[in-house]
Order: structure tokens, then C-alpha cells, then sequence
């Protein structure tokens, strides 16, 4: 349970970052979004964290979520090359 | 629910809870204190001659004669104006120390017009203030720690409300109260827990985001955003860096001009602090913060002016907000209960404590869960908590008591301050010590016994150190003085119950529990241990 919360609460937040920077980075630059999303990082960091104990084992949601959150920094590395950010 | 998911999560809202428990007791705990914070310092800070109502002019003659008298001042100041709840004007000025503490100057207007610059030591309330998001760990260390039990204590709602919901409907509202201990705790923390749920996740969100909301961003900033995020947001956050000082000397508009331009930017305002940054430059600026009526949850307003000129600089109003800065203001309000009057606040009080009663009544679950039901020896990691969760969450009660009694007895003290901290670090560090010397239960009966009498001894202070009894401060319609006296009785009666509670399953409990204090039965005399049991009835 130790090395799955450990992977829970420090994996997730990479995983927070890469899925709210990649909203703010696919939507349209609207000032009226950026704080809201920003203050929605705490919520979907403790949904992520959360979601990460349904995978069974420790080093199944390790890989999942570095996974997604090199996925996420990847296509938000790509919009801000292609010069399609919102950000 | 599949039941592996829902073991999954009884597991995680075991080890969440237990690993934030005792740090968010003493948040939760101190926290509702807290909630009465400025009622608390008029407690703290009782004087028999209060200072009499002062006016604009006098405000401006304190700035003139402070400035004259001690120049380092003009850089930054703030002035507390003279309200019917805090007659008399402040002003305050802090020195960075090599260090990096600060030294606070404190400066008022007596009546003959003379200066005194004695600082106020009332320090009783910033301290349990600070007890509520440091748990009593050096502060910016303490801050960063309690911004990631945040995230713990999030999970643990969130594990705690899946593995209720299969049962919602059935145990809703329901206490069993009989022989069975823990299916009593059990029903009593669910109860507790699913009343304040949005509130505990409301708080959990602000607190965080006061916490730790630095470190939540700069990720966004190093990954994400190619432009200084700070400047981008930072409107809607209240952030507005001072003007840059020109070296040109110009003289202050006077104080009520610039409350009266602040009155019209932002019509009833009531000014709580002006702030005056670089006094006696052409570029200074001046800050008023305050309360408007406008009507959403946040009523916090400010007008920012150029303190020579009277130029507005910016305004910041809760009716004009982003809908951003609607969000981050309303979780802030929601956070410092900034709405809804006293009603609120006493909701909050007692949501607060009902929050603390979670997280204890959670920790004795973890005991009682792990009991064995057939022998009278307890495995030690069982009384290890038992005794650390008696001696951190009574101690911490104790302690915050024993503050308040030395806030009152060295009033007269120059270093007030430092004996109402010791004070609670003192009753809070023994009583560890002493929940470990002990049994169990003699152990929380003693620390609840103590706290009971600590408690009991506040009305008692101030009715022979400032000479106000109950019934006095009740004639002098002296609220604050009346309810903390009031809730101190009734608090020293609530733990004097609970030590007679201890006390009484003690004597005569089930003898196979941490919180038996009768003799352990000869090895002949105690049946065998077939396994190691889990749950079961007292």
C-alpha cells in the first residue's frame, strides 16, 4: 500500500500537469479559461491519484501514468511547434 | 462495486487516514478556533481602558508624526483605521531582520496626541492561527506539509466516500449505540463524514490551494506557458507589484482624501488596512482593503491609488471579477468563512470540531478494528497509535488551553508571546511523553482530566486577573469575553464526560483491549488465541 500511494500522490501530479496543460494548450487562448483550469489541477490531481488504485498493482499505475504523462507533454510539445497553442 | 475495489479503497482510507489524522486533528481543531479569530484577540487583548474612537485626521496625524519620528517607516506602512469593533488607529510597520524574521513597529495616537509605540503582545490568536496550517511545525516547512496532507486528506474523502456509498441509503444518519464500540465509532465518524463532505472537499481544495498553490503552478509555468504566468493571472489572484520609486519627493494626500476617493471607486467600502508603499515619492502608492456589499459570496475589496496624486492605479471589486477570480475569491471566502455573519461562523465552529472528531474517531477505529477479542495482550502497533493518537490529539486540546492561560497570566509579561507558545508546546510535548508512560486508558483519562481543569481554569483567570467573571462580562455585554468563558465550561464539562467514559470502560470494559486498565489474566486463565481476530463486539 506504501509504494501504491507513493505512486498515487507523486506520479499523478506530472499526470495532473500533462492533462490540464494540454486543455489549456487545444483550446482556443481565452483568459476567461486559464484560471479556472489552473484551479481545477487540485480536483483532478485527487481524481487521477484516486483513479491510479484501480490499476492492480504498483508498478502497473507507474507505468500508466508516466505513460500518460509523457503522451501529454508529447502532444502538448507538438501543438506548441505546429503554433496551434492556446497558451 | 466490485468487492476488490471497495478493499482496495477501505485499505487506502485506512493508511491515508491514519498517515493525515493527527496532523489535520490539530488543523481541524485549531482551525475552528480560529474561525472566532478577531473575537479571540479582543479576548486576548482585554483592556480595562479601551481606547476610545478616532477619526481621519487623527490617522493622518499618526502617519505625520510617525513618519517624523522614524523615517525607515515610508517605505511600506499600514494603517488599521479606528472601526466600532477596534476603536483607535494602528499603524505598523515591519523591519526584515538579518535572520529573516521580522521586527514588528507599532505606533498609536494617545489622546494628548502623544505617540506610543508600545507593541501589542496578544499574540494568543495569530498563534492558534498558525497552529492551524502549520499543526505546530516550523512555519514555511509546516505550511508545505500540511498543503500535501491536503492531497492525503482529499484521497481519504474520496476512498471514504466510495466505500460508504454500496450502504448510502441503509446507514444514512444511523448510530447504533450498544455494547458494540466500534460499530459505534463507525456510524458516529459516517454520520459526521457525509454531513460535512462538501465541506471538508471545499476545504481540502482551499487549503491546498493556499498551501501549496506556488508549487501547483510552477510546473504550468516551466511546461506549459511560454509567458510569465504570474503576470498573466496574477489580476485575477490580487497581485499588483509596487510602483517603482522615481527619487522625486512629493508630499501624501491627505488620509481622508484618499478614503474618500476609495469610497467612490468602490461605494461602501469599509476600509480594514491601507497599505502605503514608498510614502513621500512621487510614485507612492497606497492600498485600501476592505468589505463591500456586493452582493456574492466574496466581499473582499481594494482600491489602489497613487498615494501623491490620488491617480487610480487599479480596483479590484468581487461585482467586476473574471470568472476566475469569482472562483479563486469564492473559494478563499468559503475557506475563511468571509459571509454569513456569525451564523456562519458558528457553523464553521462546529464543523470544525466535528472535522477533528473525524479524524480521532477515525484512528480509534484503526484500534478497536485491529483488538483481539481473545487475549488481553494487544499487539504493540495497536497501543503505539493508541497512545500517540491519545497523546497528540488530547495533547494538542490541553495545550491550546494552557495558551490561553498563559495569554491571560503574563499579560503583563514583555514577552507574552513567547510563554503562551511555550505553554502549549510544553502541555502538548508532556502529554505525549505522558500517553506513552501510561496505560492507554489511564493515560487518556489523565490527559482528558487535565485538559478538563485547564479548561475549566479560563473563566477562572479572567475573573481574578482582569477581574470579569461570566456573569459581569454577560452585563457588560462583553461577547467575547461571555462565550469564550461559556464555551470553556462547557468544554472542561465535555472532557471531564469523556474522562469518566474512559474511566468507566476501564474498570469495567472487555479486559482484551488497549483501553482496559484491569489486571491481565494468568497465562492459565486466558483462553487460546485461535487467530488473530479483526472487528467484533466489546
Amino acid at each position: 500500500m506504501v509504494a501504491r500511494s507513493f505512486v498515487a500522490v507523486l506520479l499523478s501530479a506530472p499526470a495532473t500537469v500533462a492533462l490540464v496543460g494540454l486543455f489549456l494548450a487545444a483550446t482556443p487562448p481565452a483568459e476567461a479559461l486559464r484560471m479556472p483550469s489552473l484551479l481545477m489541477v487540485f480536483p483532478v490531481w485527487v481524481a487521477i491519484a484516486c483513479a491510479s488504485y484501480l490499476i492492480p498493482t504498483a508498478r502497473w499505475a507507474a507505468a500508466a501514468l508516466i505513460g500518460f504523462s509523457l503522451v501529454g507533454f508529447g502532444l502538448i510539445e507538438l501543438l506548441k511547434r505546429t503554433s496551434v497553442v492556446g497558451v | 462495486m466490485k468487492a476488490i475495489t471497495l478493499k482496495t479503497f477501505t485499505s487506502v482510507h485506512t493508511w491515508t487516514g491514519l498517515g493525515a489524522g493527527m496532523a489535520l486533528f490539530i488543523a481541524f481543531y485549531a482551525g475552528a478556533i480560529t474561525v472566532f479569530t478577531h473575537e479571540l484577540n479582543e479576548w486576548d487583548a482585554y483592556s480595562a481602558a479601551a481606547p476610545s474612537a478616532q477619526s481621519y485626521a487623527d490617522a493622518q496625524q499618526l502617519i505625520d508624526t510617525v513618519l517624523a519620528a522614524d523615517p525607515d517607516a515610508a517605505a511600506s506602512f499600514r494603517i488599521y483605521p479606528s472601526s466600532p469593533d477596534h476603536p483607535g488607529n494602528i499603524l505598523r510597520w515591519f523591519e526584515r531582520q538579518d535572520d529573516g524574521e521580522f521586527e514588528t513597529f507599532e505606533y498609536r495616537l494617545e489622546d494628548d496626541g502623544s505617540l506610543n509605540s508600545a507593541v501589542e503582545t496578544a499574540h494568543l490568536a495569530d498563534f492558534v492561527y498558525r497552529l492551524h496550517y502549520t499543526a505546530g511545525l516550523p512555519s514555511s516547512f509546516g505550511l508545505y506539509v500540511l498543503g500535501i496532507v491536503c492531497l492525503i486528506y482529499s484521497i481519504a474523502l474520496v476512498s471514504g466516500l466510495l466505500i460508504f456509498l454500496p450502504n448510502f441509503l441503509k446507514d444514512l444518519f444511523v448510530v447504533r449505540k450498544g455494547k458494540n464500540n466500534k460499530r459505534f465509532w463507525l456510524d458516529t465518524h459516517n454520520v459526521v463524514g457525509v454531513i460535512s463532505l462538501p465541506w471538508h472537499f471545499m476545504f481540502a481544495w482551499s487549503s491546498a490551494i493556499l498551501a501549496i498553490g506556488i508549487f501547483i503552478l510552477a510546473p504550468f509555468q516551466l511546461l506549459v506557458f511560454e509567458d510569465d504566468l504570474l503576470v498573466l493571472i496574477g489580476a485575477e489572484l490580487g497581485l499588483r507589484a509596487p510602483l517603482e520609486a522615481t527619487g522625486e519627493t512629493a508630499p501624501l494626500l491627505p488620509f481622508a482624501e484618499i478614503m474618500a476617493i476609495a469610497e467612490e471607486q468602490a461605494p461602501g467600502i469599509e476600509p480594514r488596512q491601507v497599505r502605503y508603499e514608498n510614502a513621500g515619492d512621487s510614485n507612492a502608492m497606497v492600498t485600501v482593503f476592505g468589505s463591500v456589499d456586493s452582493g456574492t459570496l466574496s466581499a473582499n475589496a481594494s482600491v489602489v491609488l497613487n498615494a501623491s496624486t490620488g491617480a487610480l492605479i487599479g480596483l479590484d471589486h468581487p461585482k467586476d471579477a473574471s470568472v476566475g477570480g469569482t472562483l479563486y475569491r469564492g473559494l478563499i471566502s468559503l475557506h475563511f468563512v468571509d459571509f454569513g455573519g456569525f451564523t456562519a461562523k458558528w457553523v464553521y465552529f462546529f464543523l470544525g470540531l466535528g472535522g477533528a472528531y473525524l479524524f480521532y474517531s477515525g484512528n480509534l477505529l484503526w484500534v478497536e478494528t485491529r483488538r483481539k477479542r481473545r487475549q488481553a495482550e494487544q499487539r504493540k502497533t495497536t497501543v503505539f497509535l493508541a497512545k500517540l493518537n491519545s497523546g497528540v490529539c488530547i495533547g494538542c486540546m490541553a495545550g491550546i488551553s494552557a495558551a490561553f492561560l498563559a495569554s491571560r497570566g503574563v499579560a503583563d509579561w514583555p514577552n507574552r508571546a513567547d510563554m503562551t507558545e511555550l505553554a502549549y508546546f510544553v502541555v502538548f510535548f508532556a502529554a505525549i511523553g505522558w500517553a506513552f508512560l501510561r496505560s492507554v486508558a489511564n493515560g487518556a483519562r489523565d490527559l482528558l482530566l487535565f485538559t478538563a481543569v485547564a479548561t475549566a481554569a479560563i473563566p477562572i483567570v479572567d475573573a481574578v486577573f482582569i477581574g470579569m467573571p461570566v456573569w459581569r462580562s454577560l452585563a457588560a455585554a462583553d461577547w467575547p469575553m461571555f462565550c469564550v468563558d461559556v464555551l470553556a465550561i462547557v468544554g472542561a464539562f465535555a472532557f471531564w464526560r469523556m474522562a469518566r467514559g474512559v474511566q468507566r470502560r476501564a474498570r469495567n470494559g472487555n479486559p482484551h483491549s488497549v483501553w482496559t486498565s484491569q489486571a491481565k489474566p494468568s497465562p492459565e486463565q486466558q483462553p487460546t488465541a485461535v487467530a488473530a481476530d479483526a472487528g467484533g463486539t466489546t
